[in-house]
């Protein structure tokens, strides 16, 4: 399963993301030997790294990052944008809201199947694709190197070419590699035709409901439930949080849907939160209110 | 970019333009157009698709140079040509593409191997360049997909060059691609998604011995070892070791792919 971190729920996943920087560093810097990249504290952050960067990880029973990729949307900075502009030969990198750029993928376990027998970067290529067909991102773009263009031919993807391959690194003791920029169109039925080409049936996200929320193993754990009931008290707004956290308490612990309901009674009775409960309460299936009781009615 | 203008353009317009063909000869036109502004003449796609020793190998695209390529077959070059020999070892995930005189200067070479370089130079293929490209792992039937694309002429080695002929390459055999399995789609005949048994050559099982051969046989109508033990008579580790000896005879990664190469010489036969 792929989790998603996005600004909505990056503090419930703050030592996870740590251990990505870390990770990175140790990937792209000390492994790939992309010194441009080095910092004293090891961690690989860079200027593409805002609020407004969405993660994709695989990670582990025991919460070890297995892989993992970074999608930026292109109406902030993006790397086709500014660092790597002139690599864009053919035609500017696009910038609008319903286009996305990936970048900084990495497998950290190569020899890892999932139960069905496929490597990591099925699924988050898979995760990402959902992602994108669910939220309306017509196409990705990114940097890609050489040696994967030729594997995105068996694809029925729409790939254009932004730019020539280009040979970067090769100075200053760097490794020399090969890439290209590229725009992949996604749409729904792309999405269809990959997955069956692949035998993949099951959707990849970590997420029960509304993809603000954490994933649910990483949600049982109570330091996270009261995290998360902290920052729903300042950010009343994220109704999908709410709707996604409810899911994960009710259909997990029997003392967790205490807590919740506790915390529902004092927001109901607050003015403020009186409009979200009132969606919140209008978006639970009737079958999900039986199974949770009165959990909504108090 | 240090391409000319010209090159530029050519190229630019191919990336537009590389999606219109409907068929393989319009885009060995469009390519020949592009490609000679770089000064390539000859161009080749050959495509490898089946398990790793099963391989079946068919041309995919490209033009030739007339005159070489009539020479090239009255000489019967084809059997001792070292660039499709060495553009096969290539298969290794990761290869590089190679440039016809870093082969000639880092491979041992026959005298007749070195003399077709020779001839071809005269011929106006002074250059050339062999591109890999890996293009499909199926990890549930152990197939894989490989391409090469060799194309030489009046060019010279340079890094930005191999860089395009390298995106010109991908860009035309995905081009090529579609339209094949448009093709095959329409006419209803089988192409890259056929079962991989109808696309094994026959293999030449001659090598193995009685025992070897008959463990494979067993093997094709048992599903373990266990069982292939118990009709032979003979310990699971035995049954193990005779495989293991044939796989390293006939060359073969898995005994899956054995397997198929064995029901595919029985068909034959």
């Amino acid at each position: 399963m792929i989790h998603i971190i996005n600004r909505f729920n990056q503090h419930l996943y703050a030592d996870i993301l740590d251990q990505m920087f870390q990770l990175r560093h140790k990937i792209f810097v000390e492994k790939k030997g992309w010194k441009a990249l080095e910092q004293e504290s090891e961690f690989d952050i860079d200027q593409f790294d805002t609020d407004d960067a969405v993660y994709f990880l695989k990670l582990d029973k025991n919460d070890q990052i297995l892989g993992g990729m970074r999608l930026v949307p292109t109406m902030r900075p993006t790397q086709l944008g500014t660092i790597f502009k002139e690599w864009c030969h053919f035609e500017p990198a696009p910038k609008a809201a319903d286009v996305w750029e990936w970048s900084r993928y990495f497998i950290a376990d190569n020899k890892h199947r999932s139960k069905a027998g496929y490597p990591v970067f099925y699924e988050l290529f898979f995760a990402i694709l959902e992602y994108a067909v669910a939220k309306k991102i017509v196409a990705l773009t990114g940097f890609l190197e050489a040696i994967t263009l030729p594997r995105l031919n068996a694809l029925p993807w729409n790939v254009e070419y932004l730019g020539n391959i280009v040979t970067y690194g090769g100075i200053h003791g760097e490794v020399a590699g090969k890439g290209a920029a590229v725009k992949v169109n996604v749409d729904k039925r792309m999405l269809k035709i990959t997955k069956r080409m692949k035998k993949m049936t099951a959707p990849y996200f970590a997420l029960p409901l509304g993809y603000e929320s954490p994933a649910p193993h990483r949600a049982y754990q109570p330091e996270v439930c009261f995290d998360f009931l902290d920052f729903m008290e300042q950010h009343s707004e994220h109704i999908d949080v709410l709707i996604g956290m409810a899911n994960v308490f009710c259909d997990q612990r029997e003392g967790s849907h205490e807590a919740v309901r506790e915390a529902a009674s004092e927001w109901l009775q607050d003015e403020l939160f009186a409009e979200s409960m009132r969606d919140f309460t209008g978006r639970l299936s009737a079958a999900h209110l039986q199974q949770t009781g009165s959990l909504t009615k108090q | 970019m240090s391409l000319t203008m010209a090159e530029f353009n050519a190229l630019n317009s191919l990336m537009k333009a590389i999606r219109k063909p409907t068929n393989i000869d319009q885009l060995n036109r469009l390519l020949k157009e592009t490609l000679g502004v770089f000064g390539v003449t000859h161009l080749l796609c050959i495509s490898a698709f089946g398990m790793p020793a099963l391989q079946d190998r068919k041309p995919m695209f490209g033009f030739r140079l007339t005159d070489w390529l009539v020479h090239y077959r009255k000489n019967y070059y084809h059997q001792d040509d070292a660039l499709p020999q060495a553009a096969m070892k290539l298969k290794k995930n990761g290869s590089q593409p190679f440039w016809w005189t870093s082969l000639m200067e880092h491979q041992h070479l026959s005298d007749l191997q070195y003399k077709i370089f020779r001839e071809a130079y005269t011929f106006g293929l002074k250059e050339g360049l062999v591109i890999p490209l890996h293009v499909r792992i199926d990890f549930d039937n152990c197939v894989e997909e490989y391409a090469f694309v060799s194309m030489g002429g009046d060019i010279k080695k340079s890094e930005e060059l191999e860089n395009t002929l390298t995106l010109i390459a991908t860009v035309a055999h995905k081009a090529a691609r579609t339209i094949l399995m448009d093709m095959y789609r329409k006419s209803n005949k089988k192409f890259i998604d056929d079962p991989f048994v109808s696309f094994a050559p026959n293999v030449d099982f001659s090598p193995l011995g009685n025992r070897e051969l008959e463990v494979i046989r067993q093997f094709v109508d048992n599903e373990t070892l266990d069982e292939v033990g118990r009709a032979m008579n003979i310990k699971v580790t035995t049954v193990k070791t005779h495989l293991k000896n044939a796989r390293e005879k006939l060359g073969f990664s898995s005994n899956k792919e054995m397997i198929v190469a064995l029901l595919r010489h029985r068909e034959l036969s």
